[in-house]
């Protein structure tokens, strides 16, 4: 299955869109797709088809917030903590991400007229060459595409981004690129991964489990919690449908993501030479 | 259907769909307040023994977190729940109120925990100005601070301001400088109060594995609220990334 899926809705869930429509919607939601290995477990099936399937089911979750009008969306695909599973577990992750990401470079006709453009937060010096390799091709490919974006993160962990960050902060100010007093939180909020992209509205965590796990922790710190029970396999359009409805009903006790201000012509140059280095260090990997 | 009439009927649904909530809700609020009354009416005959309904938990967490989110606070209710703290043997409580009126007010919530407490049984104070706590107590006793938005995004710009000469940090030598910061390990529990569940800027770096739960309000909290919370942090069960 590709990375968007293209099955119609019925009536009654074209309908339901239009209606919630009517609320405020969020402009970007962030996942973390638990559930696939106690999915597989349910339905008796291999733990690596569990795993097919919460990609396919991130296709349709994909298509559903472009129904929505949702432009952004950032999942969690693995976590560095991850890599502590069997070999054969990881191993089959990292093959299931592989070809993925094949069949995107594959079908880059479609990606392109969709206009879905897909980049990777996290460490990708953890990866395989070939992943890499991979992951790279897709992200220059479709970096100019402004109209949906998808954020996987993968090889991730908000520790990880934030630690490395703070370095590059650092590294910044010994070099007279800045200066200690541009250091705030709009400046480490445009050095992290997720660089110039808003924070999620929503933070959605399924299979009933009621922590983060390392994930986004910086960029959920104003976002509204969707905690539900059902595992990632068998969510559906009426979960997300009820957790944009959610979020549209205590809309306005939530504090509103602001944009990140650049206070100085000394700071916008240090971010686009961060920008330039990332771009950089992609094309290195091709 | 021509499109505007569309729009109309979609936006009279929306009203309906708000309106029914909000009548749902009316309805729960109020059975909420008859199943507590009950409760109370049954308890007054019935006194309950604090000790024997921790005793069926394996866990307890050591930090707990309040998050109060848009609520006002309610001193007497937090000061209860620092009390029932001390009784389940947790050891350090936090209450974080991203508007501040907490901080500003914390000698008032202390002047009620004084009021409350058995004079056996410890509340340590952690201020801004004054961080070390002297050990040394003998009985019972509880780590308490309140933290406001300074302490949230703030914490780790702060640190990263300081680190510099050719720094050469990790993740754990970070993770050990802000504890040191932070003065409370990272929070086991964190509950958030009110309808609206978000963060609301809490400390990001802490939240890691804190496993986050809801109250309607912290208002009126009694003490079986406090025990179901416990007994749901019980049931979490953490993989680690396995």
């Amino acid at each position: 299955m590709s990375w968007i899926a293209n099955s119609p809705l019925t009536y009654l869930q074209q309908f339901c869109v239009n209606v919630i429509k009517c609320g405020p919607i969020p402009k970007h939601i962030a996942i973390i797709m638990d559930g696939n290995r106690r999915y597989a477990t349910k339905a008796k099936v291999e733990k690596a088809e569990g795993h097919t399937r919460g990609f396919d089911k991130l296709a349709e979750a994909l298509q559903w917030c472009l129904e929505l009008g949702i432009p952004e969306v950032t999942v969690y695909a693995f976590s560095i903590e991850n890599f502590k599973r069997s070999q054969s577990e990881v191993d089959t992750l990292m093959k299931l991400a592989t070809e993925k990401f094949q069949k995107l470079l594959d079908e880059r006709e479609k990606i392109m007229a969709e206009g879905v453009c897909i980049r990777i937060i996290g460490n990708m010096s953890l990866l395989s060459q070939e992943l890499r390799k991979l992951i790279a091709e897709a992200v220059l490919m479709t970096k100019d595409n402004n109209r949906a974006f998808l954020n996987v993160a993968f090889a991730y962990t908000a520790r990880d981004e934030m630690v490395n960050t703070a370095r590059k902060v650092v590294e910044g100010v010994e070099k007279g690129a800045i200066e200690a007093d541009d250091v705030d939180e709009d400046l480490i909020s445009r050095c992290l991964y997720t660089g110039d992209r808003q924070d999620p509205d929503i933070i959605v965590r399924t299979s009933g489990e009621v922590r983060f796990s390392d994930y986004l922790l910086w960029q959920i710190s104003n976002s509204y919690i969707c905690f539900t029970e059902v595992l990632w396999p068998e969510f559906c359009i009426w979960h997300l449908l009820a957790c944009v409805f959610k979020y549209q009903r205590c809309y306005n006790d939530l504090k509103k993501n602001n944009v990140k201000i650049i206070k100085n012509e000394r700071v916008k140059s240090f971010v686009e030479g961060l920008e330039q280095e990332k771009l950089m260090q992609l094309k290195s990997y091709i | 259907m021509d499109p505007k009439s569309a729009a109309v009927i979609y936006k009279v649904f929306y009203l309906v769909l708000n309106l029914v909530f909000t009548i749902y809700e009316l309805i729960e609020n109020f059975s909420v307040h008859l199943r507590n009354k009950l409760h109370e009416l049954r308890h007054e005959f019935l006194p309950v023994n604090k000790h024997r309904s921790f005793m069926k938990l394996d866990k307890i967490p050591t930090h707990l977190t309040v998050l109060l989110g848009c609520e006002e606070p309610s001193y007497q209710d937090l000061a209860n729940l620092i009390l029932w703290c001390l009784a389940a043997r947790i050891t350090f409580v936090s209450f974080y109120d991203y508007k501040g009126a907490l901080t500003k007010s914390e000698d008032k919530l202390r002047l009620v925990v004084e009021g409350k407490k058995n004079s056996t049984d410890h509340v340590i104070w952690h201020d801004r100005v004054d961080s070390g706590y002297k050990n040394g107590y003998t009985g019972r006793k509880v780590h308490v601070k309140v933290l406001s938005r300074q302490d949230g995004r703030g914490g780790f710009v702060k640190l990263t301001k300081e680190l510099s000469g050719g720094a050469d940090f990790t993740i754990d030598s970070f993770d050990q400088r802000l504890k040191k910061d932070f003065q409370f390990p990272d929070p086991d529990l964190g509950v958030c109060c009110g309808k609206t569940f978000s963060l609301f800027g809490y400390p990001p770096w802490q939240i890691r594995v804190t496993e986050f739960l809801t109250i309607r309000t912290h208002h009126n909290i009694k003490f079986n609220n406090f025990v179901e919370l416990l007994s749901r942090y019980n049931k979490c069960e953490q993989r680690y990334g396995k």
